[in-house]
């Protein structure tokens, strides 16, 4: 950990055979939180880890073997919201946990099912969180049809709303999504390609504003701490 | 870091896209500013710029025809404030 003011820095720990991470974190209150995936006999084993700030130390506090490389997750108060999955034969279970950082415990709130044999079903691609609903980007596919939809709902797991994203299908693609970020009625999307767009939401539909391509990238400065700032900054590279 | 010239600002409580034309700018210390997360750096880095060079973008416009960066300049795109 580096302090900026002081510029002291501090080894918090060590995180022994480290595969892969997400990226994200979430800070509430003294501590961040993060997932990393790490290699235990030749499996991928999930595990969330917590900096406490003021003592300084590293510390696990969940472990678990996962469907799911790279965990996404947001702070809600004092819970993490994350995207996980599990399968079990050919049914792949995407889901939205819970997990309460005063006690520990974890809760599921949404899950979807995709068939990995008749590659049908539909799946959680990524989650935000803004002004106290949980926001979904999924994906639907069927033998004749593929769709992208943002789902709205409750912080307890109730669907509220769906928001239609076919002005974006044939911007976006077939590409997996790198970003999903929302910030009140506007929607920011980025594949692994780099391309990504700004959108709009009226009328339970998104309109693309700007659009970044794979030579000229549209990328956003976001903040890890939860409320977002209301300027958001997008940036060409 | 990779240098970067066009910046837009998307203020969600006014619904304000506000473009930021840095071309030609030599000071590109002030784009560090881009990578922190504090709204009041933010909003100091748009008040740092010459105020020639800020433009509050036609979120109607854009909603008819969406822009990239080929398209985005002021005389193309921009509402000027």
């Amino acid at each position: 950990m580096y302090d900026i003011a002081t510029k002291k820095t501090t080894n918090l720990g060590r995180i022994i055979n480290y595969k892969l991470s997400s990226g994200d974190i979430s800070i509430i209150n003294n501590d961040v939180f993060y997932y990393v995936s790490v290699d235990k006999n030749g499996y991928l084993q999930n595990c969330l880890y917590k900096v406490d700030l003021m003592s300084e130390k590293l510390k696990q506090v969940q472990s678990e073997q996962i469907y799911m490389s790279k965990v996404y997750h947001k702070a809600v108060d004092d819970h993490i919201l994350a995207l996980k999955a599990m399968r079990i034969e050919n049914m792949q279970t995407f889901y939205i946990e819970s997990y309460n950082t005063t006690n520990n415990k974890s809760e599921l709130l949404i899950e979807k099912n995709f068939d990995r044999g008749t590659n049908t079903g539909e799946y959680i691609v990524y989650p935000d969180y803004s002004n106290g609903d949980i926001y979904l980007l999924t994906r639907a596919i069927s033998y004749d049809r593929k769709a992208y939809c943002i789902e709205v709902y409750s912080s307890t797991g109730e669907i509220k709303n769906a928001i239609d994203c076919s002005a974006i299908e044939s911007i976006i693609g077939d590409t997996a999504i790198a970003r999903f970020n929302v910030f009140d009625d506007y929607i920011y999307i980025q594949n692994l390609s780099g391309v990504a767009t700004i959108n709009k939401i009226i009328e339970n539909k998104i309109h693309p504003l700007v659009i970044g391509t794979y030579d000229h990238r549209l990328d956003i400065a976001r903040s890890s701490r939860a409320p977002q700032p209301n300027v958001i900054i997008l940036f060409f590279s | 870091m990779r240098e970067s010239r066009e910046l837009i600002l998307l203020d969600t409580t006014n619904s304000q896209l506000v473009y930021l034309d840095v071309h030609g700018d030599k000071d590109y210390s002030k784009i560090r500013y881009v990578m922190t997360d504090e709204n009041n750096m933010i909003v100091s880095l748009l008040s740092d710029f010459n105020k020639e060079k800020v433009y509050y973008m036609d979120i109607n416009k854009l909603l008819q025809s969406p822009i990239k960066k080929e398209t985005l300049s002021p005389e193309n795109v921009i509402y000027i404030q």
